[in-house]
């Protein structure tokens, strides 16, 4: 059996790695463990990377309590951790009388849940901000707070710090067996906790099931997007006027500049139904049209991911079979947003359920990153391609990445050894070409530096090699 | 931080980039220097080891390392040439691993050269050039380019990056294909895999026939029995983990697949071959004019773009089927930014009817100066056809072409004498003729 | 007996229609120069092609090196000599030209490189 545990957090999307890295300040042990072999591989990896500013929840929910309190924690946890983090402010687009109706009701229910700076802009004042929409636009509600991470970049990032403050990493962890005895918890008949954190996303139903908390169940919801090229189209997230169907499709910037579109929202009974579907790609694109004065640019890249959601609100707090097993499930919408705010729930849950906190002195908030090589002045590049020449041999021409950025991140402690974690970390292979020019070299760079065989290195999973074996000789061994 | 003057920088040591820099040398440029972000010159015609190039340029037929080798060669014996030199002297300077990240041009009194910025091993490297040839060819459309539906498994490859894989690392990525759109790679390939080991079960293209080479239909499927299919649309790809199946469904003739007749094909791999676009994103912030229909410069005669001193050449142009012709356009252009011409009074924009869906170059600006050399496409098949070229009312030239399909470039050579016709505009008409 | 062949001879890809007769070529009609007439013969009576395929290569800067037959083989030996060449390796240096095979398959036919892949540290020519 593994050495006993302080905490266990189950799940190393938004929400449990926000917890891990929220805990590691105090001496405690903790691991973070996840069924896949790298951080952030669910709904954290493909969703609207929106910092909600908090008026569209329903007042006294935990959805509007959290979304507004987390709001505002994430600039400090951006500068911290060196993640991006724009605060480009948001516009909900209204196209007609009656949708101005319906901005009214929600700027009152922002003002209700407390979020500040809400307006209501005409027309002229939206065209000036935005030339790009169609000028059928009626009103809209400006949000200054809403913002833009990129929620992987920003999940990595949360456990790199965890990690650089003790807690414990283990990848490729399924939880299938939860035993309990008179001191806390013992998983896989392994590793034994004291406290137990569930922030398994959409198995969260099945983790707690595991203790017999059979309380909640998921209902996974896929959301489908279409990505742009870089270009500046728009300068705020735009959401539509929401309607008893749905908020509808958003069009907004993303941190590395590219354009976001979409969620579609569809129930599914499939928590790993990932597929985009020409009706998903049909919708948004009409929507899509309907917002810009001109034709849609074209598309770079689509994604789906699955929002586990558990009824109306989410579950956040201890679980009624055992007070120290810590239920964060049914996290849709505006989770990414909430995440800093539930950390610091749980963390008050377990003090107050009787886990000692104290502060560790050498705690450091910090994430020591190294800029990216595009980003810095010419003196800089020459210092750093002196000290190592590898930062100065570009791999991914799209993105302008270097060979050795990439063997950094195969070599890192939160180790990328696979092509998506490297895409999560880096951008490699998500720029127009889409891998087309760089595929071939990571797949080399992996297989030297992260001591893979050629036909161990996955996408992500197990299963999902790229290779079979070596062109020569192999079929005739 | 390096820092050099040239006469001429070249960005790209692909086919284009090699010919400019032999062209503009034989016409008397002393300084000049290629940047190259691989570690050996040739671009893309590394990874294409299969036959059919050479045929105009070498008259012979080679590879595509042969071809690419053939080029560097021609430069290393007629010019002074110097390999990641420390400086920058007479002759032919090829910089290798060195990645152009910014060009930016400069039109003070004081400096008249361009900019560029780059990033080696070696570190910082900025070029000041008084000319610079753009040659950064093309790149592939990708599944999401032409808005495929499905899930993101494992296995799906473009046609150019699974040729890179097996052909240059060595490395065998499928066992059952199927390949999306009957392009010239997409058949290259399909005999590639079969020829590893693989099983192609499918070549699947949208439209009433093939942009590839027919030649290469005959040799590269037929020969192997790999079946092509036209009218087919990929409706969805299924698989989770590595690719499982693909859906293909026959399409209408407003390309509307009938879901009704749908298809499942099992396998492993899915190879997209659905078409190449001109690769000027480093050139974003210049605002040169890119002409809607290649996607690529919009370019005068002498191969230069809308940007004076910027010269181009090759795919990043438009997208040629045959590196001969992308050389030949790229020695045109280095002959073109050698040689100093007389300008027209206004320039001649080329306007065609409906049967051609670009000319290159897009506009004249310079009078009539040797032979004039027009390079097309024609928008769908034509059995039988008549090319015809006006100006100001006159027929310049009438000339019958058989086959025409979109797929197989039509180059048109104006001699001097007919080129010295070409009035205040020219016009260019592709018509069927009925039998 | 008629019948519609594309010659692949060079990328013109000209249609050509031939008659056969008893087993020999009696008229080839649609192609734009002598090769055509020879491509028609060869095609129907004895079908052959260039093999353009790769080979190990140990202690080079790269994997493999690219190579071709020094002419054509018989079409239904494509598979047999790709399989063939794949039980080889070679030792760098290999320089284009070099010949690797002098007879595949007994053909009578050398397989060439058509890249170099000099050892490993070497610059390379460029």
């Amino acid at each position: 059996m593994k050495s006993s545990q302080d905490v266990v957090i189950v799940g190393a999307g938004i929400i449990g790695s926000s917890i891990a890295r929220q805990l590691s300040q105090y001496q405690l042990n903790i691991t973070l463990l996840d069924q896949a072999s790298d951080v952030s591989c669910g709904t954290t990896k493909a969703n609207s990377a929106i910092i909600h500013a908090g008026y569209d929840a329903k007042p006294q929910t935990l959805q509007a309590k959290y979304n507004v309190q987390g709001s505002l924690l994430w600039p400090l946890l951006a500068k911290e951790l060196a993640f991006p983090y724009r605060q480009l402010g948001s516009l909900v687009l209204s196209f007609d009388e009656k949708q101005d109706e319906i901005l009214k009701e929600l700027l009152n229910r922002g003002q209700q849940n407390g979020v500040s700076g809400l307006e209501i802009w005409n027309q002229k004042k939206i065209l000036r901000e935005e030339p790009a929409l169609s000028s059928r636009v009626h009103s809209a509600l400006y949000a200054p707070s809403a913002a833009i991470v990129c929620p992987y970049q920003a999940a990595i990032a949360l456990t790199e710090n965890a990690i650089h403050n003790g807690v414990t990493w283990l990848p490729s962890y399924p939880v299938k067996k939860i035993s309990q005895d008179k001191d806390g918890f013992v998983i896989n008949d392994e590793i034994h906790t004291r406290y137990l954190i569930n922030a398994s996303g959409v198995n969260s139903d099945k983790v707690a099931a595991l203790i017999g908390d059979t309380s909640f169940t998921i209902s996974p919801r896929r959301g489908e997007y279409l990505i742009l090229d870089k270009q500046q189209l728009v300068n705020h997230v735009l959401f539509q006027t929401p309607t008893p169907l749905g908020k509808g499709v958003l069009l907004a910037p993303t941190v590395d500049g590219n354009v976001l579109l979409g969620p579609t929202a569809i129930d599914c009974k499939d928590p790993t139904d990932t597929q985009v579907t020409q009706n998903g790609i049909d919708l948004i694109l009409s929507q899509a049209k309907t917002i810009l004065k001109d034709p849609v640019p074209p598309v770079i890249s689509g994604f789906a991911g699955i929002r586990a959601l558990a009824g109306d609100d989410f579950i956040v707090g201890p679980s009624q079979v055992h007070p120290h097993f810590f239920n964060c499930a049914g996290i849709g919408s505006p989770g990414l947003a909430s995440s800093p705010a539930i950390a610091l729930a749980i963390r008050d849950y377990l003090q107050e359920a009787g886990l000692k906190l104290i502060e560790k002195p050498d705690f450091d908030p910090c994430r020591h990153q190294r800029l990216p090589i595009h980003s810095l002045s010419n003196r800089n590049k020459d210092l750093l391609i002196q000290e190592n020449p590898n930062y100065g041999k570009i791999v991914c021409r799209c993105e302008t990445i270097s060979e050795q950025e990439i063997i950094d991140a195969i070599t890192a402690e939160l180790p990328a050894l696979t092509l998506d974690g490297l895409k999560r970390r880096l951008r490699v292979g998500m720029g127009r070409c889409q891998g087309g020019f760089c595929t071939p070299r990571l797949l080399r760079l992996l297989e030297q530096y992260g001591h893979l065989k050629p036909a161990q290195i996955n996408k992500n999973e197990p299963g999902s090699n790229l290779i079979y074996n070596e062109t020569k000789g192999a079929r005739h061994a | 931080m390096r820092e050099f003057q040239c006469d001429l920088a070249i960005i790209g040591s692909g086919p284009a980039g090699l010919a400019c820099a032999k062209s503009a040398a034989e016409h008397g440029v002393k300084k000049i220097v290629i940047l190259e972000r691989n570690p050996q010159s040739g671009g893309i015609l590394n990874q294409c080891i299969h036959n059919g190039f050479g045929l105009s340029v070498y008259k012979e037929e080679l590879t595509g390392p042969e071809y690419a080798y053939r080029a560097l060669q021609l430069i290393q014996r007629n010019f002074p040439f110097h390999k990641d030199p420390d400086m920058v002297e007479d002759g032919i300077s090829l910089f290798t691993e060195t990645m152009v990240t910014y060009i930016s041009k400069v039109v003070t009194d004081i400096a008249k050269d361009h900019q560029i910025q780059a990033l080696s091993p070696k570190g910082v490297l900025i070029i000041h050039a008084q000319k610079v040839f753009l040659a950064m060819g093309c790149r592939e459309r990708t599944r999401f380019n032409i808005l495929t539906p499905g899930t993101r498994p494992a296995g799906i490859f473009t046609a150019g990056a699974i040729q890179k894989i097996i052909n240059q690392e060595g490395l065998m990525p499928a066992k059952e294909a199927v390949i999306i759109g009957s392009g010239d790679i997409g058949l290259i390939m399909a005999r590639r895999l079969t020829l590893e080991g693989a099983k192609v079960k499918l070549v699947s293209e949208i439209l009433p026939y093939s942009s590839g080479l027919t030649r290469n239909i005959v040799q590269c499927l037929q020969d192997y029995n790999i079946p092509l299919r036209y009218n087919t649309a990929l409706v969805d790809i299924i698989g989770k983990k590595r690719v499982e199946a693909v859906v293909v469904a026959p399409v209408d003739e407003n390309r509307r697949p009938d879901l009704s007749r749908a298809k499942t094909i099992t396998c492993d791999t899915v190879v997209f071959s659905v078409g190449l676009t001109p690769e000027t994103d480093l050139t974003k912030t210049l605002g040169l004019v890119i002409d809607p229909a290649t996607n690529g410069y919009q370019v005068d005669e002498t191969l230069q773009t809308s940007l004076p001193g910027f010269y181009s050449g090759g795919n990043v142009v438009h997208v040629h089927d045959l590196a001969d012709l992308v050389t030949m356009e790229s020695e045109r252009a280095g002959a073109g930014l050698a040689i100093p011409r007389v300008p027209r009074s206004a320039p001649v924009y080329l306007t065609h009817n409906e049967n051609l869906r670009y000319i290159v170059p897009q506009l004249l600006r310079y009078q009539s100066f040797g032979p004039l050399v027009l390079s097309m496409r024609s928008t769908r098949v034509l059995p039988k056809a008549t090319l015809t070229i006006i100006s100001e009312g006159q027929v310049i030239l009438k000339q019958k072409r058989e086959h025409v399909t979109p797929g197989e470039m039509l180059v048109v050579t104006l001699p001097e004498v007919l080129a010295q016709k070409i009035g205040n505009d020219l016009t260019v008409n592709l018509d069927e003729e009925t039998l | 007996m008629k019948q519609e062949l594309i010659c692949i001879i060079c990328p013109r890809g000209c249609h050509l229609s031939v008659e056969v007769k008893d087993k020999t070529v009696t008229s080839v009609k649609g192609n734009a120069c002598p090769r055509g007439e020879a491509y028609a013969k060869k095609e129907l009576l004895a079908p052959a092609r260039t093999l353009t395929t790769t080979m190990k290569v140990e202690g080079g800067q790269t994997p493999l090196v690219s190579v071709k037959s020094q002419g054509e083989i018989p079409k239904e030996l494509m598979i047999c000599a790709v399989q063939y060449l794949d039980t080889l390796t070679l030792k760098a240096p290999v320089l284009v030209g070099q010949v690797l095979v002098e007879n595949l398959l007994d053909t009578g036919i050398a397989v060439v490189a058509t890249a170099e892949n000099l050892e490993q540290n070497l610059e390379p020519v460029a």
